[in-house]
């Protein structure tokens, strides 16, 4: 470890600490996986194969290839050949060890990567951080051009065998990178070529590529400088068959699609846990685009995103990989015990930790033998499975669906994945039960207050449904993210309008979020509340509280009349009686989540200015359903851009939701047990600003993600910007499932 | 139309209209010669073309694809479908053969209003009937001609070379995925007398087409962005009778942040369902009342090339600079600015020039470049870039100091391959107008452009030098490092974003005009000048920027001659939000000397702080750092070195990077 001997101080981890007791809902990378790639990590051998699914809601883990688990003893040997090709280069194994950046990680791992991908004739991606010296003497490394070029010169591009375009991440497509100068440490300046202490800025696209026929200049470019094979990395999205066969045609050698779920250094958890697809419907649905345009051969598809063993390998493999790509399993071999403190540089396992005096670092040895363990034991266990399933080659297994059996995948996602399909039970309910307020979401709550920004987590999503169990219909929705065919937006730096027009614009507010005070909040509290609503330009819905003084009026809805408020809000009860010609306000009627609300308002629809619907008043079907109803219905009516449709999810916990109802036909959003949750006595005021401010810069990031700048034209009702998990949701919510083309 | 299917695509676009009634009409060779100069925007699968005409035909005209083993069947509903409705089939042409698909215009008589609504009838059930047919036109006006195929394959199917017209849009595609390589999905898109190419991809797509179904009854959409904005001019302009101008601001999609009037805001609203969203240029064209248009709109982020282009007969509107020289080299040439639209008829002139016409006047004047002396220069007419750059390497091994390249027009990626073989210090001198992507990964060539140069300029460039004696154009200088780049003219949007320093390397960006948006969004270290020579030298006080300068800059320094008004700088808060702001302020009683605070603690990111600016004079050390440079800048473009000493005795507004952490002061702008 010579190579940072410059550092001083440095405590050296050099043998695997405890692991933090965490089950399967709670991480993807639970407790039991992460002792097993321990287990693999120390003593080389396989373990296991033909593992049995263990998350219901997770689409990889319902298919199989229809075989009993085998328990091994760790002396197996097997036959199968693994090699395989990306471009001119050959692998021993069907193994990219993922793009983890230096900076991201704390150099001894990327080194370590280097060094192993070199001794097993497998390929390391380096990243955006630039080439470090040490990692830079290896020679089976990719070079990554990314969207800040941070240490790149044609130099550093002629140092790996290939060049990887990065695009996006599955961990958060559509969303750069920001490193704070305060990280920006003597090291990663020299490895990035910045001052030290300047913020690193990796912008959310790549200016020079808005399009398809922009990549394929970018890639014509580096072939043009560099003669190396060039492979695109995408995040997996709604449009990724259709952006995959387009990188093929324009080229490139070969794609690396990252799936949802994927590990990262530090990104808004909203955007894990609610914009990209998974990797199997994205793997699956690419691979058949290609052949179908006659693409696929000498094209590679390397899989990316919660691989966690040799058996979610074969499996993708089958569904249509090529390769796969490793890297949480490879950190967890050197120690990472899941803690999730990547983003703040106090990595208790000295891997993702902050490359200063003072720091935690992991030791190079322990490292180095337990990734090189580690992805002897995954190619065995690997090459077990090819061998059992009857194949000479893993090159044999790709594409192979029909060794594949799904458990009760019907509909869409049958067309798909075209795997044989058994159901011998019920598919998996839509909604589980249990209180949406996870542990993860309580601080994410709290976080929001505190900090009234973008709440950022590191590593992958843990979110529904694949690790929290679903708990409404939004759980199985994933928004958009713009990769390659659009690029996305930047909200912070960047002009993007979350403004809503409401009652004919006679209610605009700077972003669709209304405060809907929870029921335990006191008089002075409310008013407190106004005051906030008023400030941050949005509005605030009293119905059924207390209101004694009129400020603020212009942004409160409420159920008794007000000089000058911003809308009366009444039941369809009060419809022929408090509704008079003479009532001055915008009038809004509050639903219960009904089949067809707009049939009930429908003699009045020239009267009101909208609709509330409310899932606290009980109400027929999901909120969901109601809401798209009464999109479409109003669409059909030709008044929807009269009549506005408002929701109220008493569930509602986070900015992912907001934009989801959203896109499923809400032109705002009112919000309410987020506030009760994270609002906790003392600092009120202070607490509501930040959470406010939270969700409103949260709502424009994801919207900047899925390429979207305007808010309340583009988003309402656009339900193409979302993709559904089960083919279930797509039936009741008229939205396409991910993968579906 | 519930759930909609959207493929995206790619691609390059070219409309020209006549300028005026005396100018010739249009020759479709000239639209086949520009769209092929961009042949490498497509791929292959394919291209089109629509001509409309000011005098039409008496009777409409139907344009049909069928494939040809349900040509009958889709044939006998096309008939069957109109004359229910009374309207008559009275002549019907084969256009063409081509591969599995009959392509057939009808003459029919008969149609009133209700024509629209029919052929979306017909064009659903073909849709449901597998899409075995599709109508691709109508009008009385407009002929299409499209197919799968690069732009001169399309072109010699139909004779389009020996055609006229009074205005024509072109198209090659780049498609991502091709169902059953049918011409479909080719563009143009035409109905009711409008045809629409475009280039990008919609994010509004969803919104536009389920409304233009559930609320329109438009149905069977075939998925393209095109499809989705003929369709919308067509229901504003000719549905609902707004006037093409407010019908195009509609579609361009202005950012309400800034906007007040009510009017504006209320007709985006009325219209939601018409905004586009997304990168997207559109290129139009379209007969309406007893006028011929060519209208072409970019996206408020300019996320999507346009050139417009006039040279005293045409209007040309175009992806690249390259197509419209290839048919009319000198002619004078601007861009649309950010959110900008052209609009030109035969009858009324230029309606809107693409940005403020007195920026047109001052910025864009027809330019004329040094013609090539005689010498020993690579000609690299009909080369491919690779042929360009390996003759330019093989000189310069050979010893070459200069290299000449001559009659380039659109070949990409000049230079691109010099830094690998470590070649420092020599010079290559353009002339014409090259591709994008010149002189990435520079590192110690100087390149001179006599002419203007395209989009993505020195990219990573390290060092070495640029010289543009014409304009450049979007994302100049990216992630810039260090070295000269000298622009004589203007550059686009974004310029020098990302550009940064190192240990001792800094980059130095120097334009003489003005340029558009995001000037040098996240920039880290070196120094942008934009100097307005030519402003300058008329007296004319014009402003050298669009907005959002330095948006998100950590370092580095932007020097633009004048004043540049703060809500120009970085990314100002909304008016709207500010607005509520204050009046809640003051209704809740708080003393109007707080409201700058709350401003920064409620609409400030402290992790993202507003850049600073200053409006003075150079300063000593200043002077003594920018002096040489502008003097290089002045010897390599051939300006007296009088005017460099009277521009750095100017006022400047000095633009850094804000303080993390620290709010930046900031002027709330109202009353």
């Amino acid at each position: 470890m010579r190579y940072l001997e410059d550092l001083e101080n440095v405590r050296i981890i050099n043998s695997f600490l405890r692991i933090l007791n965490k089950d399967y809902t709670r991480d993807f990378w639970s407790s039991s996986v992460v002792e097993e790639i321990r287990r693999m990590a120390v003593t080389g051998r396989p373990i296991r194969i033909f593992r049995r699914g263990v998350r219901r809601y997770r689409i990889l883990d319902r298919l199989s290839f229809g075989k009993d688990e085998v328990a091994l003893n760790g002396e197996e040997t097997y036959s199968a050949d693994l090699t395989t090709r990306i471009g001119d280069v050959e692998l021993s194994a069907p193994i990219y060890i993922g793009d983890m950046s230096f900076g991201a990680l704390s150099g001894v791992p990327n080194v370590v990567v280097a060094e192993v991908a070199d001794e097993l004739n497998l390929v390391a991606g380096i990243g955006e951080g630039g080439l470090h010296p040490e990692v830079g003497r290896h020679r089976r490394i990719f070079i990554q051009w990314a969207s800040a070029r941070f240490g790149i010169d044609i130099d550093v591009l002629m140092r790996g065998l290939g060049i990887v375009i990065k695009i996006g991440q599955g961990a958060k497509p559509g969303i750069g990178g920001h490193l704070p100068g305060s990280k920006v440490t003597k090291l990663i300046s020299m490895v990035r070529r910045i001052p030290v202490g300047v913020d690193a800025l990796s912008p959310a696209p790549h200016h020079d590529i808005y399009s398809i026929e922009d990549l394929k200049q970018r890639i014509d470019a580096l072939k043009e400088a560099t003669g190396k094979p060039v492979l695109v990395k995408i995040a997996a999205t709604n449009y990724t068959p259709y952006i995959v066969v387009g990188i093929a045609r324009m080229g490139a050698d070969g794609v690396i699609i990252d799936g949802h779920g994927a590990g990262t250094g530090a990104a808004p958890q909203v955007v894990k846990d609610n914009v990209g697809i998974p990797i199997e419907l994205a793997v699956a649905s690419a691979d058949k685009m290609l052949r179908r345009e006659g693409l696929r051969d000498g094209f590679t598809v390397i899989a990316s995103g919660r691989i966690s063993s040799a058996d979610d390998a074969a499996k993708v493999i089958a569904l249509g990989a090529d390769a796969v790509a490793l890297g949480t399993s490879v950190l967890i071999s050197m120690g990472c015990i899941m803690a999730r403190t990547c983003h703040t540089g106090n990595c208790p396992a000295g891997i993702t930790s902050k490359l200063t005096e003072g720091s935690v670092l992991v030791d190079h040895e322990l490292a180095r033998r337990g990734a090189l363990n580690y992805l002897r034991a995954f190619q065995a266990e690997l090459g077990l499975i090819v061998d059992r399933l009857g194949l000479g080659s893993v090159r044999e297994l790709v594409g192979r669906r029909d060794l594949l059996r799904g458990s009760c995948i019907s509909g869409e996602l049958a067309k798909i994945l075209d795997v044989n399909n058994e159901c011998d039970a019920d598919p998996p309910p839509l909604k589980a039960g249990g209180s949406v307020w996870t542990p993860d979401y309580s601080i994410y709550a709290s976080q929001l207050a505190k900090k009234g920004d973008v709440v950022i987590t590191s590593m992958g999503s843990t979110g529904p449904p694949e690790v929290e169990p679903p708990k409404r219909l939004i759980d199985w929705l994933r928004l958009d993210g713009a990769q390659v065919t659009k690029p996305s937006i930047d909200p912070y730096r960047e002009d993007i309008d979350t403004s809503v027009y409401l009652a004919g614009g006679r209610l605009t507010m700077s972003s669709p979020i209304i405060i809907r005070p929870p029921r335990e909040w006191g008089a002075e509290q409310l008013e407190r509340a106004k005051f906030v609503a008023h400030l941050m330009d949005i509005a605030i819905d009293l119905y059924g509280l207390p209101n004694p003084t009129g400020r603020h009026a212009s942004r409160v809805m409420w159920d008794r009349p007000l000089r000058g408020m911003a809308a009366l809000v009444i039941n369809p009860s009060d419809l022929d009686g408090k509704l008079t010609p003479e009532t001055e306000a915008p009038v809004y009627v509050r639903l219960p989540p009904l089949k067809d609300p707009v049939s009930h308002v429908k003699q009045h629809l020239n009267m009101i200015s909208g609709i509330i619907i409310d899932d606290e008043l009980g109400g027929e079907v999901d909120l969901e359903v109601s809401l798209v109803n009464a999109d479409l219905e109003l669409r059909r009516l030709g008044v929807r851009y009269r009549v506005d449709v408002i929701a109220h999810m008493s569930t509602l916990r986070s900015s992912g939701d907001v934009v989801k109802l959203a896109a499923l036909g809400a032109d705002a959003v009112e919000v309410s047990s987020i506030l009760g949750k994270a609002i906790v006595p003392g600092g009120f005021e202070d607490k509501l600003i930040n959470i406010v401010n939270g969700l409103k810069r949260e709502v424009a990031q994801l919207l900047g993600a899925a390429g979207v700048y305007t808010y309340h034209s583009t988003v309402v009702g656009n339900r193409e910007l979302l993709r559904a998990l089960d083919p279930r949701i797509k039936e009741l919510l008229r939205v396409k499932v991910a993968g579906e083309w | 139309m519930v759930i909609v299917n959207h493929y995206p695509s790619s691609c390059g676009v070219l409309g020209i209209i006549r300028a005026n009634g005396n100018a010739d009409r249009v020759k479709g060779d000239y639209v086949v010669t520009g769209i092929s100069a961009v042949k490498y925007r497509g791929i292959g699968l394919g291209a089109g073309y629509a001509a409309i005409s000011l005098n039409g035909h008496g009777n409409y005209r139907i344009g049909l694809f069928a494939v040809r083993e349900h040509y009958e069947d889709v044939d006998s509903l096309l008939r069957d479908s109109l004359s229910e409705a009374g309207v008559r089939v009275i002549n019907s042409t084969v256009k063409a053969k081509v591969g599995s698909v009959v392509d057939v215009e009808y003459e029919v008589n008969g149609a009133g209003d209700g024509l629209g609504d029919l052929i979306n009838s017909i064009n659903d059930r073909l849709w449901e009937m597998g899409g075995v047919g599709r109508v691709y036109y109508w009008g009385r006006h407009v002929t299409v001609f499209k197919g799968v195929g690069h732009p001169e394959e399309v072109a010699k199917v139909y004779g389009v070379n020996s055609l006229e017209a009074d205005a024509w849009v072109a198209h090659t595609r780049f498609p991502t995925n091709s169902p059953g390589y049918l011409p479909y999905w080719s563009h143009p898109f035409a109905i009711n007398d409008i045809a629409v190419v475009h280039n990008g991809e919609l994010s509004s797509y969803g919104v536009n087409a389920v409304h233009l179904g559930l609320t329109m009854g438009v149905r069977g959409f075939v998925g393209t962005d095109s499809e989705i904005a003929a369709y919308i001019l067509n229901y504003l302009v000719k549905v609902n009778g707004l006037n093409v101008e407010t019908a195009v601001k509609i579609m361009v999609n202005p950012s309400l942040r800034g906007t007040t009037d009510p009017l504006l805001m209320r007709l985006l609203n009325e219209y939601r369902w018409a905004r586009l969203d997304g990168p997207f240029t559109l290129v139009m064209t379209m007969y309406h009342d007893g006028d011929v248009y060519l209208i072409a709109l970019a996206d408020r982020f300019k996320l999507r090339p346009i050139v417009i282009g006039y040279d005293g007969q045409y209007y040309y509107a175009a992806s690249e600079e390259v197509e419209i020289r290839a048919i009319s080299p000198e002619a004078r040439v601007w861009t649309l600015a950010p959110g900008g639209y052209f609009i030109a008829s035969i009858r009324r002139g230029v309606v809107s020039w693409g940005r403020p016409v007195e920026q047109v006047e001052v910025f864009f004047p027809q330019r004329r470049f040094p013609r090539p002396v005689d010498g020993d220069a690579i000609d690299a007419r009909g080369l491919g870039y690779r042929e360009v750059n390996e003759e330019i390497l093989r000189r310069i091994m050979k010893g070459d100091r200069v290299v000449r390249v001559v009659n380039v027009n659109g070949q990409r990626f000049i230079g691109v391959n010099l830094p690998r073989y470590g070649i420092r210090g020599v010079r290559v001198e353009i002339y014409g107008t090259p591709g994008n992507s010149l002189a990435n990964l520079n590192n110690g060539v100087e390149f001179v452009v006599y002419g203007n140069v395209q989009d993505d300029v020195a990219d990573t460039m390290h060092d070495g030098k640029v010289v543009v004696h014409g304009d450049a154009r979007d994302v100049l200088g990216q992630a810039f490092q260090g070295g000269r780049i000298f622009v004589r003219g203007n550059a686009g949007n974004r310029v020098g974003v990302q550009m940064r320093e190192y240990s001792n390397r800094r980059p130095y960006l120097v334009i003489g005009g003005r340029v558009d948006d995001y000037l040098g969004e996240y920039m880290a270290g070196g120094v942008i000048m934009v100097l307005g020579i030519d402003a300058y030298k008329l007296g004319k006080s014009v402003e050298l920027t669009g907005n959002y300068i330095g948006s998100g800059m950590v370092g580095g320094r932007i020097y633009i001659r004048g004043r540049v008004d703060y809500s120009k700088v970085g990314l100002a808060p909304s008016s709207h939000e500010v607005k509520a702001l204050v009046e809640a302020l003051r209704e809740e009683g708080y003393p109007e000397d707080t409201f700058n605070e709350w401003l920064s603690r409620v609409l400030q990111v402290s992790h993202v702080p507003r850049p600073t600016m200053d409006y003075r004079e150079l300063t000593e050390d200043e002077v003594r750092e920018l002096k040489p440079i502008l003097l290089d800048y002045a010897k390599e473009l051939g300006i007296d070195e009088q005017v460099i000493d009277d521009l750095i005795g100017e006022r400047y507004t000095v633009v850094k990077p804000g303080v993390r952490g620290i709010p930046t002061p900031v002027n709330y702008g109202f009353e």
